[in-house]
C-alpha cells in the first residue's frame, strides 16, 4: 500500500506549501491589528496582544489618524472593483463569441489567426506598456476607466479565449445538430444549450480574469495617474510617505485588498470544477 | 407524416472527397428503410445530407411534397437519433425530451402531458428528473428516442442508434425501435453497419458501397437474389460461399477447383445469361443453408471438401471447410489475405445431430438450383 506508507509524505508537503504561502498573508494580518509600536518592538509578537482596528479605520479614512490617508482607500477599492469586473465582462463576452468562432466556424487562415491571438500571450507584457500610453494618450483615454479596462481586455483576451476554445472543443458538435434538429435557431442553440454547458469554463475564465485585474499594478500606475482611477495595489504603494512608512496601516489595506479576490474564490470555485459535460454522451 | 425522396444526391467534401455519388432512394410514409454497408461507405453523408446538417452538393431531397434540399435542418420537420444520442447534458430527461416542444412555444402543461406519454412508451417515466450523466447507456438510448417521437415529426433519420449497446440489449432494443416505428408509422431512415440490423428490422433494405447505391429492396429479396457480389457477400452472416468457377462448353456443367458440379438444365433456363459464359469463368456463389452432409444413398451433386472446424451453436452447426477452388471476395467486403490460396475456406450450416470430426474428408451436397452466378470482371449478378 503506497498510498499509507507515504501519506505522511504528502501531509508534510502539504503543509509546507501551505505555510509557505499563507504565512505572510497571516503576518500582514497580525500586523494590521497592532499599532505601529507593537509591530516595531522586538522580538515581534507572532499573535496580537490586543486586537486593534484603528488601522482599518483609518484607510477608510474614519477615526483619528484619518488626516494621514487623506480621504483613505475606499475610492481604490471602488477602482479595483470597478476596473477589474469591466475587465472580466468584457474579456468574458470577447472570449467566449471569439472562442465559439474559432471552435465552430471555418473561414480562412483560421488556424493561422487563432495561434496568432494565442501566442502573443509568450510577449512580454512590459515591451507593451510605452505603445499602450501612447495610443491611449492619442485616443485620450488615459486615466479613464475604459482606457484601463480596454488594456486590460487586450491582455487578458489570448487566455480567456483559449480557455473557452478548450470549452467548446469538448463539446461534440452533435449536440448543437440535436438542438438544430429539434428547432432551435443558432442564437436559441447558443443560449440555451452551448453556454449553460460551457458556464463552468466561463466561470473559470473570468475568475482568473478578475483575479489577474485585481493584481495589476504597473499599467494602472502608469495609465492612471490620480486618485479617480488609481487601483488598490497603486494606493497600496502609495501610503507609504517619503519619512514615515505605516506598516500597520499598509498590511490593513493589504488585507482588504486580499479579501475581496479569496472571497471570490472560495465561493466560486466549485464552478471550475463542476464536471457538467460528463455523460452527455455515448 | 411523409415520404422522403432522395434525389440523384452527391457529396463532395470541401477537401475534394466524392463520398456520395447519385443517391436516390424513395421512403414510403410509414416506411422503414435501413441504409446498410461498410464503414466509411457514406451513410452518415447521405443522411446528413436529408436531415439538412450537411449541404447538398448536388441532387434534391423532399420531404412530404416539400423540396427542402436548401432548407435548415430545424425547417425540416424530421427528428434525428445520433449515434452519441447528443443528450443535452446540463438538462433532466424530461427537459431533454420536451426541449422541442419548448421551442414551439406550447405550454407547459401540454409539454409535460406529451413528455410523459413518451416516456410511457420508453419506459423512462421515473428517471424523468434525471440528468443524462446518471444515466446507463441503455437508458440514454431510450431519452434520444423519446427526444425523436415526442415531436411527432414528419421522418425518423437514426444513425448507428443502436451500436453503442451491449448486444443483448441491442437484439432487446432493435425489437422496440421497430415496434415503436410501426406504431408511430413515421417514414423513417436508419443507418447501420450491421447486416443483421439491416435484416431483421427494414422494410427495405438500401445497401451501400464506397458512396454508390448497390441494390435496394426487402431483406428478403436482398437475400434470395443479390443484384451483383458486394450485395451476395455483405448480406447474409456466415456471409455466402463466392469461388471461381469454369462454365464447360453449354453451360451443362461447372469446374470448381478440381471438382465437376452439373447444372441441371432449369438452372441455365432460369438464368439465361447464363449460356454466354459457356466455356468462361464465372463467380459461383451458395449460401452456408444450400449446404448438407451428402448422405451415403443421397443423390444430387456432391462437393468433396476437408473439415476444418465445427462451430455447435445448439440450433444448428457451422461447418468450416477447405475446398481447392479460388474463394472470391466480395470488393470491400472482409478482405483476407488468402485470396489468391489455391485451397480456401467456406461454410456450412449443418444439422445439430451431424457427427463431424475435424480434418476429415466429408462429402457436401449442393443445392444447384440456389446457386448465385456472378461476372467476374463486373461483379454483376449472371440472370436475364
Ligand atoms: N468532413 C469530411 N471531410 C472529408 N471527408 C469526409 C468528411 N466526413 C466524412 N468524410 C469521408 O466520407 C466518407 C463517408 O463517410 P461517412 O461518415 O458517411 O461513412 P459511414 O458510411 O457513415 O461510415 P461509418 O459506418 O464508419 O459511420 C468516408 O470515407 C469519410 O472519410
Ligand atoms: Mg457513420
Amino acid at each position: 500500500m503506497k498510498r499509507s506508507r507515504y501519506g505522511w509524505l504528502r501531509v508534510v508537503g502539504i503543509g509546507v506549501l501551505l505555510l509557505w504561502s499563507l504565512f505572510p498573508v497571516y503576518w500582514a494580518l497580525n500586523t494590521s491589528l497592532m499599532t505601529n509600536a507593537q509591530a516595531q518592538s522586538s522580538p515581534p509578537s507572532f499573535f496580537p496582544t490586543h486586537f486593534v482596528f484603528s488601522n482599518y479605520e483609518a484607510i477608510f479614512g474614519f477615526g483619528p489618524s484619518s488626516a494621514s490617508t487623506a480621504g483613505g482607500i475606499g475610492r481604490a477599492l471602488l477602482n479595483s472593483s470597478v476596473e477589474s469586473l469591466g475587465a472580466t465582462v468584457l474579456t468574458l463576452v470577447l472570449a467566449t463569441i471569439g472562442a465559439y468562432a474559432f471552435a465552430r466556424l471555418r473561414f480562412r487562415f483560421q488556424g493561422f489567426l487563432f495561434y496568432v491571438v494565442i501566442a502573443t500571450l509568450t510577449l512580454p507584457v512590459y515591451a507593451t506598456l510605452i505603445p499602450i500610453y501612447t495610443i491611449l494618450t492619442k485616443l485620450g483615454l488615459v486615466n479613464t476607466y475604459l482606457g484601463i479596462i480596454l488594456v486590460y481586455t487586450s491582455g487578458f483576451l489570448p487566455l480567456a479565449m483559449w480557455i473557452m476554445y478548450n470549452m467548446f472543443q469538448a463539446l461534440p458538435a452533435s449536440i448543437e445538430e440535436a438542438a438544430s434538429i429539434d428547432g432551435a435557431t443558432t442564437l436559441q442553440i447558443f443560449r440555451r444549450i452551448v453556454l449553460p454547458i460551457v458556464r463552468p469554463g466561463m466561470a473559470a475564465a473570468a475568475i482568473i480574469t478578475f483575479l489577474f485585474g485585481w493584481g495589476q499594478f504597473i499599467f494602472p500606475l502608469v495609465l492612471g495617474s490620480t486618485n479617480s482611477t488609481e487601483p488598490l495595489t497603486v494606493a497600496l504603494s502609495a501610503l507609504s510617505g517619503r519619512h514615515v512608512v505605516p506598516y500597520t496601516m499598509i498590511n490593513a489595506a493589504a488585507i482588504v485588498a486580499i479579501a475581496v479576490p479569496a472571497v471570490i474564490v472560495f465561493f466560486l470555485n466549485r464552478y471550475i470544477v463542476d464536471g457538467i459535460v460528463a455523460g452527455s454522451v455515448k | 407524416m411523409a415520404s422522403i425522396d432522395i434525389k440523384a444526391i452527391n457529396k463532395v467534401y470541401p477537401n475534394g472527397f466524392h463520398a456520395v455519388h447519385d443517391l436516390s432512394l424513395s421512403v414510403a410514409d410509414g416506411e422503414f428503410m435501413v441504409l446498410v454497408g461498410p464503414s466509411g461507405c457514406g451513410k452518415t453523408t447521405a443522411l446528413r445530407m436529408v436531415a439538412g446538417l450537411e449541404e447538398v452538393t448536388e441532387g434534391s431531397v423532399q420531404i412530404g411534397e416539400k423540396d427542402v434540399t436548401v432548407l435548415p435542418a430545424r425547417e425540416r420537420d424530421i427528428a434525428m437519433v445520433f449515434q452519441n444520442y447528443a443528450l443535452y447534458p446540463h438538462m433532466t430527461v424530461g427537459q431533454n425530451i420536451g426541449f422541442a416542444l419548448s421551442l414551439r412555444g406550447i405550454g407547459k402543461a401540454e409539454i409535460d402531458k406529451r413528455v410523459k406519454e413518451a416516456a410511457d412508451v420508453l419506459s423512462l417515466t421515473e428517471w424523468l428528473d434525471r440528468k443524462p450523466a446518471q444515466l446507463s447507456g441503455g437508458q440514454r438510448q431510450r431519452v434520444a428516442m423519446g427526444r425523436a417521437i415526442v415531436r411527432e415529426p414528419a421522418a425518423f433519420l437514426m444513425d448507428e442508434a443502436l451500436s453503442n449497446l451491449d448486444a443483448k440489449l441491442r437484439v432487446q432494443m432493435r425489437a422496440e425501435v421497430s415496434r415503436i416505428q410501426r406504431r408511430l408509422g413515421v417514414a423513417t431512415m436508419y443507418v447501420t453497419h450491421d447486416q443483421t440490423e439491416a435484416m431483421t428490422m427494414g422494410d427495405r433494405v438500401a445497401v451501400m458501397n464506397a458512396g454508390v447505391l448497390q441494390q435496394c429492396d426487402h431483406p428478403q429479396v436482398l437475400y434470395d437474389s443479390p443484384q451483383n457480389l458486394f450485395v451476395a457477400g455483405f448480406m447474409g452472416s456466415p456471409a455466402m460461399n463466392l469461388y471461381e468457377a469454369g462454365l464447360g462448353e453449354g453451360a451443362t456443367s461447372m469446374r470448381l477447383g478440381s471438382q465437376r458440379l452439373n447444372l441441371p438444365a432449369q438452372v441455365v433456363s432460369e438464368r439465361p445469361g447464363l449460356g454466354a459464359y459457356a466455356g468462361r469463368k464465372v463467380v459461383v456463389g451458395f449460401r452456408p443453408e444450400h449446404l448438407e452432409l451428402a448422405r451415403a444413398n443421397g443423390a444430387g451433386q456432391v462437393l468433396n471438401v476437408e473439415t476444418e472446424l465445427v462451430e455447435a451453436l445448439g440450433s444448428e452447426q457451422l461447418l468450416h471447410f477447405k475446398i481447392d477452388a479460388r474463394r472470391i471476395h466480395a470488393p470491400g467486403v472482409d478482405e483476407d489475405e488468402e485470396v489468391a490460396n489455391s485451397t480456401s475456406v467456406g461454410v456450412a450450416r449443418i444439422e445439430p445431430q451431424d457427427q463431424v470430426k475435424v480434418s476429415e474428408r466429408v462429402r457436401l451436397s449442393v443445392k444447384v438450383e440456389s446457386m448465385h452466378f456472378f461476372d467476374p470482371g463486373s461483379g454483376d449478378a449472371i440472370r436475364a
